[in-house]
């Protein structure tokens, strides 16, 4: 499978790494440039990092998202995750998008308005969780 | 009308005290409440401190009963987000938002947000400044005694009449195009901004038409 992730923080990073070291065939777009040294020493050879704006869609052609099966929205910023879905959908036809949402008030704009298949909060998560966790007590 | 501004820089600060001026209801939308500042006293207008695609601060501005709706933060992706919020789900008649990136300007604009690039603007009118003639030959006739010359209407030119630049035997104006269209212009005609003359000068007299046109 062919996966862009833009983001290269925790999320991002770890997950390029599990996909890679599975024989995916993946890219990371990193825009802050000490992150990007940073992960330039950390990755193993199959991953290919990109240093740049994953917003930009000349970066995001040089990431391949053209033949991507799937595009990974994993920054920090909300803003711009809905805005890697929306070119990669819309755009780039990708045919599965999914999105990190980072704070959960923002989480009614992550929908195929967007370009969003799959919003992932982690908020959500815990909050789901520990909600069943006390229905099952009770 | 009821105005919405997204982004109190510079350009939504001049936007939303014009609107207000104008006797708009505006309501300005930013994160940073030192913007506001900017707005100067003469603003009517309210002021809302927070993110331009937070639903909250949306309803606080007012955008379910919104004429129109300007992005103009100093971030792109804020600028489509809120825009498309505002389009798609407030679905506010008037929606415009300003993108830096004149790639992704297009390609927002294929996917129907209203865009102005303020990058490609900025790039077309400075080359047209810096690449623009005022005078243009087309051609010359015979051995080159006469030329025809292409003249767009300077500032001082606007209002004067066909015969204040004519001279006989030596400046004849042959056409004038007006919006695209061309016609032959009668004695007494006027020249009106944004027209281009078509002109036939003799080439002797070329310095001397230069310097009665101001060029």
């Amino acid at each position: 499978m062919v996966v862009v992730i833009v983001g290269g923080g925790k999320v991002g990073s770890f997950l390029a790494q599990m996909l890679g070291e599975a024989g995916h065939e993946v890219t990371l777009v990193e825009f802050r440039p000490e992150q990007c040294t940073r992960l330039e020493g950390e990755l193993q050879d199959n991953v290919r990092l990109i240093c740049g704006d994953g917003d930009e869609p000349y970066i995001l052609e040089d990431a391949n998202v053209t033949k991507a099966d799937a595009i990974v929205a994993a920054t920090g910023d909300d803003e711009d995750n809905l805005v890697v879905c929306l070119l990669g959908k819309y755009e780039y036809k990708v045919p599965l998008t999914i999105a990190r949402i980072n704070n959960p008030k923002n989480e009614w704009l992550f929908t195929d308005e967007f370009g969003v298949d799959i919003p992932v909060s982690n908020t959500s998560m815990i909050a789901n969780l520990l909600e069943k966790h006390v229905v099952t007590k009770q | 009308m009821k105005v919405i501004i997204a982004g109190c820089g510079r350009v939504g600060a001049l936007l939303a005290t014009k609107f207000s001026a104008e006797g708009h209801d505006v309501a300005v939308i930013d994160k940073d409440p030192a913007a506001f500042k900017r707005l100067g006293k003469a603003f009517k207008g309210i002021t809302v401190k927070g993110l331009v695609f937070d639903r909250d601060v949306l309803t606080k501005a007012g955008a379910d009963m919104a004429d129109a709706f300007v992005a103009v933060t100093s971030g792109d992706n804020s600028n489509v987000v809120s825009s498309t919020i505002a389009r798609d789900i407030y679905r506010i008649p008037k929606v415009v938002a300003r993108i830096f990136d004149p790639r992704r300007a297009d390609i927002y604009r294929r996917l129907g947000i209203p865009t102005i690039s303020s990058v490609s603007w900025a790039v077309n009118e400075i080359m047209s400044i810096v690449m623009h003639q005022a005078l243009v030959r087309d051609t010359t006739l015979g051995d080159g005694e006469v030329q025809l010359v292409k003249l767009s209407v300077t500032q001082q030119l606007i209002g004067r009449r066909v015969e204040d630049i004519s001279m006989p035997n030596e400046v004849l104006v042959v056409a004038i195009i007006r919006a695209g269209q061309s016609f032959i212009p009668a004695t007494g005609a006027t020249f009106r901004e944004g027209d281009v003359l078509e002109l036939a000068v003799l080439t002797t007299a070329m310095p001397k038409f230069k310097r009665m046109i101001g060029l």
